[in-house]
């Protein structure tokens, strides 16, 4: 996947603004999008493989569609083993938890507020207003590109 | 099945997507006409379904099934049964990478409309895309794109509204739309020539078409645009107000609309008093629903009377006004755009007409002091009102009946200071609700009582003190009908049955003797 061109203008989100999480934004946030994810994994009974580098590319094959996904491992092994459990996005967890998880599940491939909606069951305009904001949250952000 | 004949897409699945808003914005740019909503909704049913047809017509030429145990080569033309027969182009190969499945290729697929997307070939593991039966296309009767608009087009309409509404280029007025760049110029002659033209019809209403007709000017240009144009100007500028109901743009000179419809009637005025609705019985709540005062909050409900029926109030009677209630608002066109409406009252049983206004966000109906006064109606009279007719007047009626001789509750000031009831015999000629009907023997002194309340800061609990005392000797062993309560109280005192009904039962001095009466408690009496 080509990294999305974000840019500093102003931009006006919209109900297709796609969002992706930004990996360079949790290096600028001096937090660890790895040890987060690991976190994630460790609630489901997963561990992460610690012979492995993580950030290297592979290929997923939908189960279903045998579309593939061009992803870090790391996401590899979420999409994999941990985003299959029923559990991994529910109602009790926050909206920003379940949009950060939906992204994952996805192979961070950017998501609409509509598509988002409909993978967690909540309202789009909602989602829409929570991702538009002033404040970046969990490093989700969007293609400013593709207005 | 094409998915644009079904109703799971258009209902579940579709969302208006930046091609859609391209496609139209090309539209307007080239027949350079504003468009409705509606217009557009079914242009792009219309577009949708094409690109739906001219899909599935590809998608029915005999090609190879893709499965991914299979090898592909780049150009080769693919068909996936499991992505609603999307149809593809291989447009580039390169090796897979995943040690934990092996060998296999990755294609690069190009579809119609989308995105490129990626999948797996020569996989050597199973996968169920591979067991897909290719099953033959039957030919099913299909629903044309304006049989679809029949159906869907409500929804397609209110989807496009949402997306069009964050177009920057495009600009709204009405129903319509069109792009800002092609709009003709509107200057400050053409404006003081329509103001000029609104002035010699008394203030309006008028439309454009008919300020265009009488300006003669912008004639040579397309009607629609010149209307459109002159219309979103006049927008613009403070001296117009555009009074029209929905759909229909009307214009009015703001300085010669009547001063009621800016500032509510001061009887009508009413500063919302907070209650305990826990404290009321299902029946009340019924009860506040059939008075229909339009400060009662009720749910939104889709139902659209043919007719309404409402009791005037002594503050509407009086300032010749109708409460906007949750029904008579249904009566009148859905979506408002105007805070103020002009429109026409048409006597039925006369054929008069008379100019009134709806003012939306004061909840009332402003214009009828003559027609009340032509027939000497009292504070709960009934008046029915109809939908609007083909010619977009509004019927209203009251059933008339030979004269009689009723006794009637009568307001009357003592010593320029107390609110009195009694029971009064007068001849009356139509309907009325019984239990609302109070004749006010001097409109102006309790009018001045009223005034002399508020600026006392009367609150509710005394007047309702002073109307039950004052009305309990009028009725048999005291018992007083919510209704009547609700309607005494209001010719010096401005709230909805709701506060006052709670009043009621709150107070330790009143009794609840079911039935929707209440009566003094017997130990307040002695």
């Amino acid at each position: 996947m080509d990294k999305p061109r974000v840019s500093a203008a102003p931009f006006q989100a919209t109900l297709n603004t796609r969002y992706y999480i930004d990996y360079e934004w949790w290096e600028r946030s001096n937090m660890d999008f790895n040890s987060q994810v690991a976190r994630l994994c460790a609630e489901f009974d997963y561990e992460l493989p610690q012979d492995r580098d993580l950030d290297e590319m592979v290929d997923w094959v939908d189960p279903d569609t045998a579309e593939v996904k061009h992803v870090p491992l790391i996401l590899y092994y979420v999409m994999q083993h941990v985003a299959p459990n029923p559990d991994f996005i529910n109602q009790r967890i926050s909206l920003i938890d379940g949009i950060f998880r939906a992204l994952l599940e996805a192979g961070n491939y950017p998501m609409t507020p509509k598509e988002l909606a409909d993978r967690l069951n909540r309202d789009h305009r909602t989602i829409l207003k929570t991702l538009s904001g002033s404040r970046i949250y969990q490093g989700i952000r969007p293609i400013q590109s593709e207005g | 099945m094409m998915k644009t004949q079904t109703r799971k897409f258009w209902i579940d699945s579709f969302e208006i997507q930046q091609p859609d808003i391209d496609y139209l914005v090309n539209v307007l740019l080239e027949s350079e006409m504003p468009l409705s909503v509606d217009e557009m909704a079914l242009l792009l049913v219309r577009y949708r379904v094409r690109r739906d047809e001219r899909r599935a017509q590809r998608a029915s030429r005999p090609g190879r099934v893709y499965r991914p145990g299979e090898e592909h080569d780049i150009g080769d033309d693919l068909v996936f049964l499991h992505l609603d027969r999307l149809r593809g182009e291989v447009v580039d190969k390169r090796e897979g990478g995943n040690e934990d499945i092996g060998s296999f290729t990755v294609i690069a697929v190009e579809f119609d409309d989308g995105p490129t997307r990626e999948f797996a070939s020569e996989l050597a593991a199973a996968h169920p895309v591979n067991d897909l039966e290719d099953e033959p296309i039957v030919e099913e009767k299909k629903l044309t794109a304006e049989e679809i608009f029949i159906e869907y087009g409500g929804h397609v309409a209110e989807l496009l509204q949402a997306q069009l509404v964050e177009h920057p280029d495009l600009v709204r007025l009405g129903q319509y739309w069109f792009p800002r760049s092609l709009l003709i110029e509107i200057n400050e002659g053409h404006l003081n020539l329509a103001e000029a033209v609104l002035f010699m019809h008394e203030g309006g209403p008028l439309t454009a078409s008919d300020i265009i007709e009488q300006m003669g000017m912008l004639d040579d240009v397309g009607d629609r645009l010149a209307e459109f144009s002159l219309n979103y100007a006049m927008t613009a500028d403070g001296r117009f107000d555009e009074v029209g109901p929905s759909g229909q743009v009307l214009w009015y000179l703001m300085s010669q609309e009547p001063a009621e419809v800016h500032e509510p009637p001061a009887l009508l005025a009413y500063e919302p008093i907070p209650f305990s609705e826990g404290l009321l019985l299902d029946e009340m709540w019924d009860l506040i629903e059939q008075i229909g005062d339009e400060h009662s909050l009720f749910e939104e409900t889709n139902v659209i009377p043919e007719e309404v029926t409402l009791r005037i109030t002594y503050p509407h009677w009086r300032e010749g006004t109708l409460p906007l209630s949750r029904d008579l608002l249904k009566i009148f066109p859905t979506a408002f755009q105007s805070e103020r409406i002009r429109f026409t009252l048409i006597d039925e049983s006369s054929g008069e007409e008379y100019p009134a206004w709806v003012v939306r966000t004061e909840g009332y109906v402003f214009g009828l002091a003559t027609w009340y006064e032509q027939y000497d109606l009292l504070p709960g009279s009934i008046v029915t009102v109809k939908g609007m007719d083909d010619q977009g007047r509004v019927p209203l009626s009251i059933q008339q009946k030979g004269t009689q001789t009723e006794w009637v509750v009568t307001a009357s000031v003592e010593s320029n200071r107390h609110l009195r009831f009694e029971s009064r015999s007068r001849k009356i000629a139509n309907d009325y609700d019984y239990l609302m009907l109070i004749d006010v023997d001097d409109p102006e002194a309790v009018d001045t009582l009223a005034g002399v309340l508020k600026r006392r800061g009367a609150t509710l609990d005394e007047i309702v003190g002073t109307v039950m005392h004052e009305l309990t000797p009028i009725f048999p062993q005291g018992n007083i009908h919510g209704k009547t309560i609700y309607a005494a109280v209001n010719t010096v005192y401005r709230a909805p049955p709701g506060p006052i009904f709670a009043a009621l039962q709150v107070s330790s001095r009143f009794d609840y003797q079911g039935g929707l009466y209440w009566r003094i408690a017997e130990s307040t009496e002695a």
